[in-house]
């Protein structure tokens, strides 16, 4: 069936941009959407790439409403790494075990620049995918992806000096 | 010594960490429930199915909404179109065992000439969010930059939101509209859903589809209006229409309007080669080009000693400025592919930087822009002797409406759907948008191909 096929596809492609915590929401959210739209696609064999662009433009439309319900977490809070995180990433708690040199530059990408991120090399998806979910143009997905490769490589950098700085 | 794959894989193995989820184990049931409980679905679903086998699998998952589903069995309210904007729609289906439609009354209410117009309010679940304004369009045998069949004609309407709040649900536009026949023992393929037409390039026509307006639309500051045509069988024209508004969530229609008695069919209109717009204001007769540039100082005094580059793989020669960088080969993408005031490096194979202004490619297959696209200019030009387009356009007016991207497509196998030479930039991509299409224009201008 429709849902069953395409479901885990859907909540993943939520939790990516999201976080894991309200990917179930927003991904109800998504097939009720495509489900009330359905008549408005003409065209069945689009239906995947019509559903994936339905369910980024809700966890879009989520994540706007998350930032306008308060403002993000101070970077300078130095009082544990989660504290570090904006607000944006609280949902990404477990990025800070995965690993405490890039979470918080993971956590400091724009929505935009992280989005296009999880779904390129968190999801596989290729960057024409990535673009079409997103409804953005392939240059566009280019450059956000660049953007956010220059800030965490530069936070891997950093470590990588430092490192060296303490081990002769 | 390039420590870039190794970072970038560390990176990558990161975000997949991060963003691995496995969905909850209730998440399919809770799936089902939730489309099961949404709102009611519109009658003209069913007539989908036939074209839509995916529709039907969906609705063997919810055919609890199915069974509200009554093609003219749902009372409908008041024949006055306007809904009282004091009175809750009703949300649950109440289907009686006798098809009762209403009788659209000709009058005042009606939509019968075109210019005719009427307003009528905009309602959800919880009353009226707004007011619509509708204007009866033409009777059309056919467009002629799409293809309408020759045993249908067009009925057109121009509709205009004005918001007071959002709507609930969220969702509004086109899908709330379609035709039926008013008389609920005449056979034909009704109620029928407005229709988008596909066409390439678009631009011949400045007005723009209804579409519809998810939640993320800021209708406060978003022009909510276009155009819907309804794609009608000529046989049909010899019986009463009417237009009906059944905005999503409300368990019958809120608005039914006569729009058509009985008439000769327009003549249809067979689709024609695509013709070209007016040139734009802004482009000159160069002497140092085949054709008009648009103008600028800064772009010709880039041009004033130009460099040259060639793409072995799609065989053409570009001039392009000296003070300018392109590309060497890079992964699938051949060399002289783009161009940019801003010295780059490719951090992955194939992939352009975000430094690139301008790029272009060899494709293959037939182009098309559809749904929302704006043009802001759309004209005919020669390039090396081949037909080509140049047009600048926002494929989604709604989204960022400060959005340009600006073309030019050439045919290289004289068919749209074989081999396109399509180039361009855009806002996005350029820094400098206008010397962009400009400096864009010359190297146009400058296109040689092999052969």
């Amino acid at each position: 069936m429709l849902v069953e096929r395409h479901a885990t596809e859907m909540y993943r492609l939520a939790a990516a941009i999201v976080g894991p915590v309200d990917a179930s929401d927003v991904t109800q959210e998504a097939f009720v959407t495509a489900w009330q739209r359905l008549p408005t696609l003409r065209k069945p064999d689009a239906f995947p790439a019509w559903a994936r662009r339905i369910c980024a433009n809700r966890a879009k439309n989520w994540l706007r409403s998350r930032s306008a319900r308060g403002p993000a977490v101070s970077l300078d809070a130095d009082d544990d790494l989660a504290a570090r995180l904006p607000d944006r990433t609280a949902n990404f708690q477990h990025a800070v075990e995965a690993s405490a040199t890039l979470a918080p530059a993971y956590g400091s990408l724009t929505d935009d620049q992280r989005t296009v991120l999880a779904l390129h090399y968190g999801l596989g998806y290729s960057l024409a995918e990535t673009a079409d979910a997103l409804g953005i143009r392939v240059g566009t997905a280019k450059s956000r992806l660049n953007a956010a490769l220059e800030v965490m490589r530069g936070v891997v950098l950093a470590d990588q000096g430092a490192s060296s700085e303490v081990t002769p | 010594m390039n420590e870039r794959p190794e970072m970038d894989e560390q990176i990558a193995a990161f975000v997949r960490e991060t963003v691995h989820a496995e969905p909850p184990p209730d998440l399919l049931p809770s799936l089902l429930d939730a489309v099961d409980n949404a709102p009611p679905q519109r009658p003209w679903y069913a007539g989908l199915l036939p074209a839509l086998p995916g529709a039907a699998v969906v609705v063997l998952a919810v055919g609890a909404v199915l069974l509200l589903w009554r093609p003219w069995g749902l009372a409908e309210p008041s024949p006055s179109p306007t809904p009282s904007p004091t009175a809750t729609p009703s949300v649950t289906a109440s289907p009686t065992d006798e098809p009762t439609p209403s009788s659209p009354t000709p009058g005042a209410d009606a939509l019968l000439e075109p210019g005719d117009s009427i307003e009528l309010a905009a309602v959800d679940q919880q009353g009226e969010w707004g007011r619509i304004r509708i204007e009866r369009g033409e009777d059309l045998g056919g467009y002629s930059d799409a293809d309408v069949p020759s045993d249908r004609f067009i009925i057109e309407f121009l509709i205009d939101y004005e918001a007071d709040r959002l709507p609930d649900p969220e969702q509004f536009g086109e899908p709330d509209w379609w035709l039926r026949l008013t008389d609920p023992d005449a056979d034909g393929p009704f109620p029928i859903t407005p229709t988008r037409f596909d066409r390439f390039p678009i631009g011949f026509r400045p007005e723009l589809p209804l579409s519809t307006f998810p939640g993320a639309v800021d209708i406060f500051t978003t022009a909510i209006e276009g155009r819907i045509a309804f794609d009608v069988p000529r046989d049909a024209a010899g019986l009463e229409l009417a237009l009906v508004y059944w905005p999503a969530g409300l368990a019958q229609p809120a608005a039914t309007v006569l729009v058509r008695e009985p008439g000769d069919p327009p003549e249809h209109v067979a689709m024609e080669e695509p013709r070209a717009a007016p040139a734009p204001p802004g482009y000159v007769e160069h002497p140092d080009f085949p054709i008009t540039v648009i103008e600028s100082e800064g772009a010709d005094d880039l041009f004033s000693n130009p460099d040259t580059c060639t793409n072995p793989v799609d065989g053409y020669t570009v001039s392009f400025p000296d003070d300018w960088y392109t590309n060497t080969e890079t992964g699938d993408v051949p060399a002289c592919s783009w161009f940019t005031p801003a010295f780059f490096e490719v951090a992955q194979p194939g992939e352009a930087p975000g430094e690139i202004w301008i790029s272009m490619a060899v494709m293959d297959g037939a182009l098309s822009y559809i749904g929302t696209t704006q043009f802001y200019s759309d004209e005919e030009v020669t390039v090396d002797g081949l037909q080509a387009r140049r047009m600048e356009y926002n494929p989604n007016p709604n989204g960022n409406p400060e959005y340009r991207r600006y073309h030019y497509v050439i045919q290289l196998e004289g068919a749209l759907d074989a081999l396109n030479f399509v180039a361009g930039t855009d806002t996005d991509m350029a820094d400098d948008y206008e010397l962009a299409r400009a400096v864009f224009d010359r190297i146009m201008a400058s296109l040689e191909f092999d052969q």
